[in-house]
């Protein structure tokens, strides 16, 4: 993979204005030397970075930096770029195309306040139908999935086929949520700090396909013309692919939780290798009442996976807020460790990590415990690490925390007359529908660019191309830790 | 200057830095129409864009200065495919927002202002956006 140093003048307020003409020919001049020099070589694909930043900021700021897992940068710009060299070999290694593939990258200053910050973006610059070689006509394919399929370049001389952006500011101001920098190294320990490679990994996906172009929010086609995206899509409750659908009907079950399924062959033979048996809560017993049935759950990445730890027992809530809320964030107090004793502790997310709360209910006696979300949507993993926690854990939704909660009011100091069982789905695997095949990601109020155009949030293993980066993600692109190549297969690549 | 599609694109880097130049004294300022001028990449000389060139400006521009992505138009190419040009319009966003607990919410959206309304959102998670907690 070649470094292409392109100073288009692309930070923001730092055109570079004066840039002579000799500066402007040597960067174009090394962009096609390095185009040459790659067609006809190895199988593998390359991928060129377009270091789009001005001097002096973004990767090339001079800021001095220490080498950090595993990076050797001494400058703050020269970690950026190897982090980004370092991802982009990572997909490079695993796709072959004869066209390299540019990647136009700039560290810019993003929108960011106190609390938060866009830490980055990226996606196909240009989509194209029609042509020679199309495995579909009428439809639009990302310009790089293109190339590679026609074995020409699409994209004008110089022009990327990807464009990210990530953001210079992320923790390093105070108005750019203070504290929070990306972790430059290569060795995934980024521990609280944003795991800039595993970003990268995730943003360039979307950049070489891992995205819808139809308006996800109102169902339309780009410019009348479906993506091959769209033909992998099915809605699992009708058996339709998405692009024989009507608008309304894509709309609809793009905001149907469990409603649509990857249906490519790629990515369907390998969710057994890949997945875990789903894990489930059912609940019941004399007082179970309304509440009794079978509840979706986010697994731990801490403690016994439930499959090898099922757990049955009386479902007890810890309660030690005013608004009799349970946190679990000290240690237990003597009523609620009597509480939770030999039972299934119900506690709430929230203030602490789960594994704080973990151990909590753990060293009070509690056989297992159930994480009930405080915000809305739907069922998501628990990430951590604590070799210590023996229990098996799973989180609920805040609504069905609300639907237990009542069924638990009438209870003694340690019976409630509930009984809570974990275990696991004899059929189904963790993000996947009946036939095994991938479930997207559909909540029921749609998220642009996040519904459809991601994993769903239930797989266990955590994957790559869920809607949000998860800390226990390795490095892999493939089975048996991923199903993001196997997707980009069933695109074409 | 050669006017086919795929050899536009060897204007495009000078055209932005022709963009800088003369927007220098506002920077942020998003190009407008009939003050926007490309570089000829053969003879040097400053002059208006063509349709295609300005497309591609404005969809670049967008990509720094938040302005919203121009529509995409469908153009025809040389080996009769058709193309368009996303520009910012195919970008992905992930946002990280910190809760009142302290705990980090991802999210990973579409388009600046969806990523911009998160930011502004009191609330620790926007409803229907995923939420997984950073540890």
């Amino acid at each position: 993979m070649t470094i292409i140093e392109r100073h288009a003048g692309f930070a923001a307020g730092a055109c570079p204005g004066r840039l002579g003409h000799l500066a402007r020919i040597a960067a174009i001049a090394l962009l096609a030397v390095a185009a040459f020099a790659t067609i006809g070589g190895a199988r593998a694909a390359t991928i060129h970075i377009i270091n789009e930043n001005a001097p002096g900021v973004g990767f090339n700021d001079p800021t001095p930096a220490l080498p950090v897992g595993g990076n050797p940068g001494t400058t703050l710009g020269e970690q950026r770029l190897h982090a980004f060299r370092f991802a982009a070999d990572v997909w490079a290694s695993h796709l072959v195309s004869t066209v390299p593939i540019r990647i136009g990258a700039a560290f810019l200053p993003l929108d960011c306040n106190a609390s938060g910050a866009v830490l980055g973006a990226a996606g196909a610059y240009q989509v194209v139908a029609n042509f020679p070689a199309a495995p579909i006509n009428g439809t639009w394919y990302p310009t790089a999935l293109a190339g590679k399929l026609a074995g020409v370049d699409f994209a004008a001389p110089g022009d990327p086929h990807i464009i990210a952006r990530f953001n210079s500011r992320l923790g390093l101001f105070a108005d750019c949520v203070p504290g929070l920098t990306f972790y430059l190294g290569l060795d995934r320990k980024a521990g609280s700090q944003i795991d800039l490679v595993a970003t990268l990994l995730h943003e360039i996906a979307h950049g070489l396909g891992f995205q819808t172009f139809t308006d996800d929010g109102t169902g339309a086609f780009l410019l009348g013309r479906p993506s091959i995206w769209d033909f992998n899509l099915v809605d699992n409750r009708r058996e339709r692919l998405w692009v024989m659908m009507t608008e309304t009907e894509r709309v609809a079950s793009a905001t149907t939780w469990r409603g649509l399924s990857w249906n490519g062959w790629h990515v369907t033979r390998s969710t057994p290798s890949v997945l875990s048996p789903a894990s489930v809560l059912t609940i019941g017993g004399e007082n179970a009442g309304a509440a009794a049935g079978e509840y979706a759950v986010g697994d731990a990445s801490f403690g016994p996976a439930i499959r090898n730890a099922p757990v049955s027992a009386q479902l007890m809530p810890v309660v030690d807020q005013l608004n009799g809320n349970g946190l679990a964030c000290s240690p237990l107090s003597a009523t609620n460790a009597l509480a939770v004793r030999g039972n299934i502790a119900l506690v709430d997310r929230g203030s602490c990590d789960y594994v704080v709360k973990a151990r909590n209910v753990q060293a009070a006696g509690a056989l297992g415990m159930i994480v009930a979300d405080s915000a809305a949507g739907e069922v998501a993993g628990m990430p951590g690490l604590d070799a210590s926690i023996a229990i098996p854990s799973a989180r609920i939704t805040r609504a069905d925390g609300w639907a237990l909660k009542l069924a638990l009011q009438n209870r003694s100091f340690n019976r409630s007359g509930v009984v809570a069982r974990l275990q696991s789905d004899p059929v189904r695997l963790a993000g996947t529908d009946a036939r095994r095949r991938m479930l997207m990601y559909t909540p029921g109020v749609n998220a642009p660019g996040s519904s459809v155009s991601h994993f769903t949030t239930e797989a266990t293993r955590n994957l790559l191309m869920e809607p949000s980066i998860n800390s226990d993600l390795r490095y892999v692109l493939m089975p048996p830790r991923d199903l993001t190549l196997p997707l980009l297969w069933d695109l074409g690549w | 200057m050669r006017t086919t599609l795929s050899s536009f694109a060897p204007t495009l880097a000078t055209a932005l830095m022709a963009l800088c130049g003369v927007a220098s004294a506002a920077p942020q300022a998003p190009a407008a129409q009939g003050l926007t001028v490309v570089r000829d990449a053969e003879t040097g000389e400053l002059r208006a864009p063509t349709a295609t060139e300005l497309r591609a400006l404005r969809a670049s521009a967008a990509t720094t200065t938040g302005e919203a992505p121009a529509q995409p138009q469908a153009v025809t190419g040389t080996r009769g495919e058709s193309s368009a040009v996303l520009g910012e319009r195919g970008l992905v966003y992930g946002v990280v927002k910190r809760g009142a607990d302290g705990k980090l919410d991802h999210h990973c959206v579409d388009g600046a202002h969806t990523a911009a309304r998160i930011l502004d959102q009191s609330a620790p998670a926007a409803q229907g956006a995923s939420r997984h907690d950073h540890h």
